[in-house]
């Protein structure tokens, strides 16, 4: 078994809220969570907002340290490198951002906001090779040289998308963290930045953890899936597999709640959790007995409230954190 | 049927006036009907102009705007109205939610208290007797414990709530009409689901004609039973939903269909419209599609299609589609 | 349309003639020409001026204005007009050093603040009010007894007004700045604090410093008469408005061109900064138009 690219390990944090005139509180942004990342694959991560996918971003990316659990990245751990050591393990990992609108420096032209990670390489290159590769890149992504003098606000919102990547690729980095990357674009040209993600995989090797809430852009381009839910992972297993039959009830209420083209009408009536539950708000309580999901789930019984469920391989290569995972193999799709 | 349609647009245009004196033109030969209880989706990507039509319809279009057409509501001219006519219409006859609920509570206020006042100015109710009618608005759009969360402020509620108490707001006054601009687009799909399914209730209760722009067409489907297509400030397609969305007429309706990212067995790239949508200033000559239309000819530039109605309940602007209808 | 959408103005698809924004911008070609003759009146004053200023004509004195001169004499027989122009450039001398002091520091603290955060923020922000809590007026008093008065005196007691004026102008929206995406991204390409200031947090927010800028030149100018006024500005002989101001007290009854010259002097100077600081706002960021 080769190792993977990303081995996160039991990567736990929690936030400290609350002030000088609050309750101090503590919320668990990540609760436990171990997942790994095969190189040259798409690896989606779902959830909905405040189940800490972006955390998870914000601590690969070295921009923010867990309280506890490690990162490994390509045999190293990230929270182990020295100051020097982790910037010039950066031009190995990249981060495209959900707002193509702010995630550009409004005042600088593209070339330079491309050119800028090349800032981590410990040998900088002259200025006719970093242009060289600006112009390279933008035409991987499919701008054109041309358009490297223009500002952002020139740019539409799928063009500005690319340059962001570009930027993300100009180091060549192993792995590319896309934290909602498509979801502020419009349909038809959605597609064409999904195209690209998995052109770039498919030609540069670039492995991409594609952070979303939309399932049907995960189903569209991950080879895995990972389902988050509070801070923990709920479910994960090929992209394909999970979606065609999902071994936790809330990857099932995902699914059911997302709208399609080809659902029209009133959605048929599912075995609906008590209203109460409902309402339960998405945020996290301190980490407690039971299954998260509980008070929202259609399945729960008396096991679920006493003893919080772990991530368990069900089937091969599929691993859920749920006491009745057997019961929805069962049940019908 | 003799009595006059809820809502009728008729050939709207609307321009915004440059600073250099020109115009340029967003909307343009736009028209719509809706029944009471109608509900229409108007889908369109960003710069359609959809916003500016749900704003013109609300009499709440920017002073830069130029609207010539007329639109009638309940057979009034709400363009011949003035600012205190409009804002009476605006609340009583016509309610809106927005896409972000937080922009438009007003965060010094409690909810109870944002739904009451306006039962207190156009209904003119106590403020003891309108604060009771907003707990039991709150109740029909399943906050819980209503009575309690009414006296809570916007940012102490979750996004959703938030979103369900602009629903309550909207509907407080019982319009006639309920405009919703992208109301889900900042929720979870969770969230997004269960606000549609109170959005959907009330209307049928109430019998409130909705009109809801959205970009995804999930969320039509889900939601109303015509949709009309909106690209580059033109209507290209409307009809019933289920039509609209498995036999479309348009080959910008088909392009956005086959955009929406679905798994490809083969691997295959997903489909796509090539290009961007073009700014109002740089749209192409003839159909404002032809410079990204994969069934483009030569004629298709020689002038703007009219919009023809090829079948009853079904129209469509496009050269080609009616040249390839079967009789 | 989606959020990102709308914050596009559909207006940028045609690009205004920069002539064009001119001439719909009555503010800042007011102000700008105002500015524009003041500072070039202040310049001509360090060549030419009609008379010497300081050169006393006792038997000339408190002649009405074209009797003597273009705008009379005063107590001691000295001309106006050669006094105002002098006096132009030892006002827009001592605003403008404190101001580029003031917004130098201010600057730098509000960057810092921001890039900082946390009890650094918390203390700073605090001194801040502190040192805004005392009228320049009380502290040029304080700083001419310990130095002396004069020019030095007058620019540092007007600077430490301003400081905490940029300080907070530049603190606030540097903040909003940091909390962009792009901050992010440069953080993930490794980039510390003082580079990302520099290179990304300075650049987006020059457009309010430079407001700001324009805006307290005329409450400096306003500062150093009031100064000077007083007899805390510029030592005598040398002219300033303020002095004018302060010396024709004695004669308003019978010579009152000699209040009103050097007031209207500095009316005209503070008019014509705030409306170039309007101006400015509007021309580099019209969604500020109407905000205080």
């Amino acid at each position: 078994m080769k190792t993977p690219l990303i081995d996160i390990r039991r990567l736990t944090r929690d936030y400290a809220g609350g002030g000088l005139f609050a309750r101090p509180s503590l919320t668990r942004a990540l609760d436990d969570l171990t997942m790994t990342v095969e190189a040259g694959t798409i690896h989606g991560i779902v959830g909905e907002s405040g189940c800490g996918k972006s955390t998870l971003a914000r601590i690969l990316m070295a921009l923010d340290r867990p309280t506890s659990g490690d990162v490994i990245l390509d045999g190293a751990s990230l929270f182990d490198l020295s100051p020097k050591e982790l910037m010039r393990k950066r031009r190995d990992f990249q981060m495209v951002f959900q707002d193509p609108f702010g995630s550009l420096d409004p005042r600088q032209r593209v070339a330079r906001i491309v050119a800028e990670p090349l800032h981590v390489l410990d040998e900088k290159p002259s200025r006719a090779a970093r242009r060289e590769r600006v112009m390279a890149m933008l035409e991987a992504v499919g701008l054109n040289a041309a358009q490297a003098e223009r500002y952002p606000h020139e740019f539409s919102g799928g063009q500005r998308q690319r340059i962001a990547i570009a930027r993300a690729l100009i180091t060549e980095p192993k792995l590319v963290v896309a934290d909602e990357a498509v979801s502020a674009l419009d349909l038809s040209v959605q597609a064409q930045v999904l195209n690209l993600i998995t052109r770039l995989k498919r030609e540069r090797g670039v492995t991409f953890l594609f952070i979303t809430h939309n399932l049907a852009v995960v189903d569209a381009v991950a080879d895995q899936v990972g389902v988050m839910y509070r801070g923990r992972l709920v479910e994960s297993g090929p992209a394909r597999a999970v979606f065609e039959r999902p071994l936790h009830p809330y990857t099932r209420v995902l699914a059911d709640a997302e709208p399609s083209v080809t659902k029209f009408g009133r959605p048929p009536a599912r075995p609906a959790p008590p209203a109460a539950a409902l309402a339960a708000p998405l945020t996290h309580g301190p980490p407690g007995q039971g299954c998260a999901f509980l008070p929202r789930c259609p399945l729960a019984g008396p096991r679920c409230a006493a003893e919080a469920p772990v991530l368990r391989q069900v089937l091969p290569g599929r691993q859920t954190a749920c006491h009745h995972a057997e019961q929805m193999l069962c049940a019908p799709a | 049927m003799s009595a006059a349609p809820l809502l009728s647009v008729e050939n709207l245009d609307i321009a915004m006036r440059l600073p250099d004196g020109g115009r340029l033109p967003i909307v343009k030969d736009f028209s719509l009907t809706l029944q009471a209880g109608d509900t229409l989706g108007i889908v369109g990507e960003s710069g359609s102009g959809k916003s500016l039509l749900s704003l013109a319809v609300m009499g709440l279009l920017p002073p830069a705007a130029i609207a010539s057409g007329r639109i009638l509501l309940e057979g009034r001219d709400l363009m011949a109205l003035d600012d205190d006519g409009m804002s009476r219409v605006r609340g009583r006859r016509i309610g809106m939610i927005f896409q972000e609920p937080m922009t438009a509570l007003n965060p010094a206020m409690t909810v109870g208290d944002q739904i009451a006042e306006g039962l207190v100015r156009h209904e003119k109710l106590s403020w003891k007797a309108a604060r009771e009618a907003a707990v039991d608005l709150l109740d029909r759009v399943r906050i819980p414990d209503p009575r309690a969360r009414a006296k809570a402020y916007p940012h102490q509620m979750s996004g959703g709530q938030r979103q369900r108490v602009g629903i309550a707001i909207a509907v407080a006054m019982r319009p006639a009409l309920m405009i919703a601009d992208e109301p889900t687009t900042a929720l979870d799909v969770t969230v997004q689901a269960e606000v549609l399914e109170i959005l959907d209730d009330l209307c049928a209760r109430e019998g409130m004609a909705l009109m809801l722009i959205s970009h995804d067409l999930g969320v039509i489907a889900r939601m109303c039973a015509r949709t009309l297509v909106l690209y580059a400030g033109r209507r290209m397609e409307e009809g019933d939903t289920r039509g609209v969305l498995t036999e479309p007429l348009n080959p910008y309706t088909r392009g956005l269909l086959r955009a929406v990212p679905r798994r490809r067995v083969d691997g295959a790239p997903l489909d796509t419209i090539p290009g961007t949508v073009p700014g109002f200033a740089r749209l192409p000559e003839g159909c404002v599609f032809s410079d990204r239309c994969g069934d483009v000819v030569a004629a298709c530039r020689a002038g703007e299609p009219a919009w023809t109605q090829p079948r009853p309940n079904r129209g469509v602007r496009c050269i080609r589609a009616q040249q390839e209808m079967p009789a | 349309m989606t959020a990102p959408a709308s914050s596009t103005p559909l207006p940028t698809a045609r690009r205004k003639s920069p002539g064009l924004r001119l001439a719909t911008r009555p503010n800042l070609v007011i102000g700008g020409a105002l500015v524009a003759f003041l500072l070039g009146i202040a310049l001509v004053s360090l060549v030419w001026t009609p008379l010497p200023p300081t050169k006393m004509q006792i038997a000339l004195k408190l002649k009405a204005p074209l009797e003597k001169g273009l705008f009379g004499t005063d107590h001691l027989g000295r001309d106006v007009a050669s006094m105002l122009m002098a006096g132009a450039w030892n006002s827009l001398s001592i605003a403008v050093s404190a101001v580029a002091l003031g917004a130098a520091v201010g600057t730098a603290l509000g960057v810092t603040v921001a890039a900082k955060r946390g009890l650094f923020e918390a203390v700073a922000m605090r001194a801040n009010d502190v040192i805004f809590a005392f009228p320049p007026i009380l502290s040029a008093m304080m700083l001419g007894a310990l130095m002396g008065t004069g020019r030095g005196t007058a620019i540092i007691a007007i600077a430490t007004f301003m400081v905490p004026v940029f300080a907070r102008v530049t603190a606030g929206a540097a903040s909003q700045v940091w909390a962009r995406d792009f901050i992010l991204a440069a953080r993930s390409a490794g980039k510390g604090v003082t580079r990302i200031t520099i290179e990304h947090v300075l650049p987006n927010i020059a457009n309010q410093i430079i407001v700001q800028v324009a805006i307290q030149l005329g409450l400096a100018i306003l500062t150093e008469a009031g100064l000077s006024f007083l007899g805390l500005g510029m030592a005598p002989p040398a002219p300033t408005w303020g002095r004018m101001l302060a010396d024709s007290q004695t004669y308003l009854g019978t010579a009152p061109w000699l209040a009103l010259m050097p007031g209207l002097a500095i009316a005209l100077t503070v008019f014509g900064f705030n409306m170039l600081g309007d101006g400015l706002r509007d021309l580099l960021d019209p969604r500020e138009k109407g905000r205080t």
